[in-house]
């Protein structure tokens, strides 16, 4: 009885143990919405940042989350069904590029103010943040 | 590139019809080794413009956009295999041979060769691959699908995931450029 015991246990333990490994392993992306932002910014400023010393905001911001706000300058879609929204910075090229998360809506063109959540990942052609969500106010 | 370099060819570009541009170029790759691990990401964020005057061409692509389904595939591939955070963005700096811009008049899918240097990984290397290139409603879509021998750009395989990891990973692009002045 007690060796039977014995073995439901390790069984189970090893079970969890199992799942535990099996989901770590599988685990998606962090969902963005539950994330706290490192940083909150304003589209302009931001975009200046980068062109004052681009390195040094680089430096600062990769990897990071931030929350950018601005008015929305552009919503673009690609072939396979994902959306960017371009925020306008005041520059006439550049921009905040934000690829959204599956499941988002799309903002209006030239919209009031909004706030979009995402990992800074690098400066393109604009700055882009990516798994970008949109929050209705800032944490 | 520096930002101030770039700058100034977007600038130009913005006055100049001739250039064609994207922001959110669909860029995807897959590296599965022997053994499958579902090991694709896609990113689509890269950024490109076309000299439609010269052939001229360049992408920037940041590589922390690339998002992949698993979270600790994308923590590697950013931490351990591409390093982004020393490496944050891949840039392809080249021309279309031969390209005349005449033939943005011609209709249907056409041919072309990009050749020019790579950078990944902060390693810059001489590429040539082969692509198509076609003109519709007013867009130049360009589509390529090649190999990245991961070993060129200085990306080290460790021995324990060698038979996950492909030796060479397939990249396929999708870029539909618009004209900058609309």
């Amino acid at each position: 009885m007690k060796k039977l015991f014995r073995f439901i246990l390790v069984f189970l333990l090893l079970g969890i143990i199992g799942i535990g490994v099996y989901r770590y392993l599988w685990r998606p992306n962090d969902p963005m919405n539950g994330q706290k932002a490192d940083y909150q910014v304003l589209v302009h400023e931001w975009v200046e940042e980068f062109k004052i010393n681009e390195q040094a905001a680089n430096q600062k911001y990769l990897g990071r989350i931030v929350e950018a706000k601005g008015v929305v300058r552009e919503v673009l879609r690609d072939s396979l069904g994902g959306m960017n929204v371009i925020l306008e910075s005041g520059d006439s090229f550049m921009g905040v590029n934000c690829s959204m998360e599956s499941g988002e809506v799309a903002p209006q063109e030239g919209s009031d103010t909004i706030v979009l959540r995402g990992e800074f990942t690098a400066l393109s052609l604009d700055v882009c943040m990516a798994r970008c969500v949109r929050i209705s106010s800032p944490k | 590139m520096s930002f101030s370099a770039f700058v100034l060819l977007s600038t130009t570009c913005v006055l100049a019809q001739s250039k064609y541009m994207t922001r959110n170029g669909l860029i995807r790759f897959e590296a599965e080794g022997p053994i499958k691990d579902d090991i694709k990401a896609v990113n689509n964020q890269a950024g490109c413009i076309l000299d439609a005057s010269t052939g001229d061409i360049l992408f920037k692509i940041p590589i922390k956009s690339f998002v992949f389904k698993k979270a600790l595939m994308q923590e590697h591939f950013n931490e351990n295999y591409m390093e982004s955070h020393k490496f944050p963005t891949a840039e392809l700096k080249g021309k279309i041979e031969g390209f005349k811009p005449e033939v943005l008049q011609k209709s249907g899918v056409q041919q072309v060769m990009v050749s020019g240097k790579m950078t990944l990984h902060g390693v810059t290397r001489d590429i040539r691959e082969p692509g198509t290139m076609e003109v519709k409603d007013g867009k130049i879509l360009l589509r390529a699908d090649f190999g990245v021998a991961l070993a060129d750009y200085g990306i080290n395989i460790p021995k324990m995931v060698e038979n996950k990891l492909a030796k060479v990973a397939q990249v396929n692009l999708s870029i539909d450029l618009a004209p900058t002045g609309q």
